[in-house]
């Protein structure tokens, strides 16, 4: 872990957008922005976890015994399956953003307590 | 006769416990909630009280969304501390041995439920967040007070995991 980071200095910037997100997070709660605060807790999630990514990369799944363990050459697949793979995933990313943007669109704002408004927003 | 006793018994299990989490989550709101569970149950539509068995669904929903975020955080602790894969390249891993990080390891062991309660917390405190923003009035007040409360254990465990990793990877 110390490793990687130690070559490659630039991926401190994960760790650090953990710091700055669990850091806003307090900030944005006292200062009473609650979009800013869940926004904060967003880049301390996303810095945890690529933070986790870049430690151990290369490795994919870590083995007790460091021989064994799976990298990102020896676990990924063949080329040709690679090329086609990646073309459905932008094919399909453009479907799975579209569809979240809709639902996330119909439900915006504050969710209204009553007995006709189904949980939509304002 | 034994039957209804039966299920008396199914149903204030989970109002227990429900009510206890109350407790724990809002008794600095007014410092009253757990002692008149009645006054809870005001803050609920009334369409929604006549659901008999919503004390159940309560608890099985809330457990079972614990535990979950729970065992992500554990499955992201044994990518992190390493699993016993062998020459073949497949493992095989009993839920736990006896909790230690020794040369055999279980699914959990100390290690792996830290970093379990981390992610909890962490869910806790985003979801909290999540619910604070999408809510007015009692609901998103608790919400906010919940994920200020999540807060400290998150920074907590933050440091206190990224330590025992560094700890855990050098050895």
């Amino acid at each position: 872990v110390k490793n990687n980071f130690a070559t490659w200095p630039v991926g401190f910037i994960f760790p650090m957008l953990a710091v700055a997100g669990i850091t806003g997070v307090l900030f944005e709660l006292r200062k009473g922005d609650e979009r800013k605060a869940f926004l904060a807790s967003c880049a301390y999630l996303g810095g945890m976890l690529t933070s986790v990514v870049f430690g151990v990369y290369p490795m994919v799944l870590p083995a007790r015994n460091p021989l064994y363990s799976l990298t990102v050459t020896s676990t990924k697949a063949a080329d040709y399956g690679l090329k086609i793979g990646l073309a459905w995933w932008i094919f399909g990313i453009i479907l799975a953003a579209g569809y979240f943007t809709y639902v996330y669109r119909s439900f915006a704002g504050k969710v209204v307590i009553d007995k006709d408004s189904h949980g939509y927003g304002d | 006769m034994a039957d209804r006793r039966r299920r008396n018994i199914v149903l204030r299990l989970p109002r227990a416990v429900r009510e206890r989490v109350q407790w724990l989550l809002f008794a600095a709101d007014d410092g009253s909630v757990a002692a008149d569970s009645a006054r809870s149950v005001d803050r609920i539509p009334e369409s929604h009280q006549e659901r008999g068995l919503d004390p159940l669904w309560d608890f099985l929903f809330c457990a079972s969304s614990l535990l979950l975020a729970i065992f992500f955080g554990a499955a992201l602790g044994n990518v992190v501390r390493g699993v016993p894969l062998d020459a073949s390249g497949y493992f095989f891993e009993p839920l736990w041995i006896n909790f230690r990080l020794g040369d055999e390891t279980g699914i959990l062991d100390w290690y792996t439920i830290l970093v379990g309660v981390l992610a909890m917390l962490a869910l806790m405190m985003h979801g909290g967040l999540w619910v604070q923003m999408k809510t007015s009035g009692a609901v998103n007040g608790r919400a906010g007070k919940l994920a200020g409360r999540a807060w400290w254990g998150v920074v907590a465990l933050t440091a206190l995991v990224t330590a025992l990793t560094f700890q855990i990877h050098r050895k």
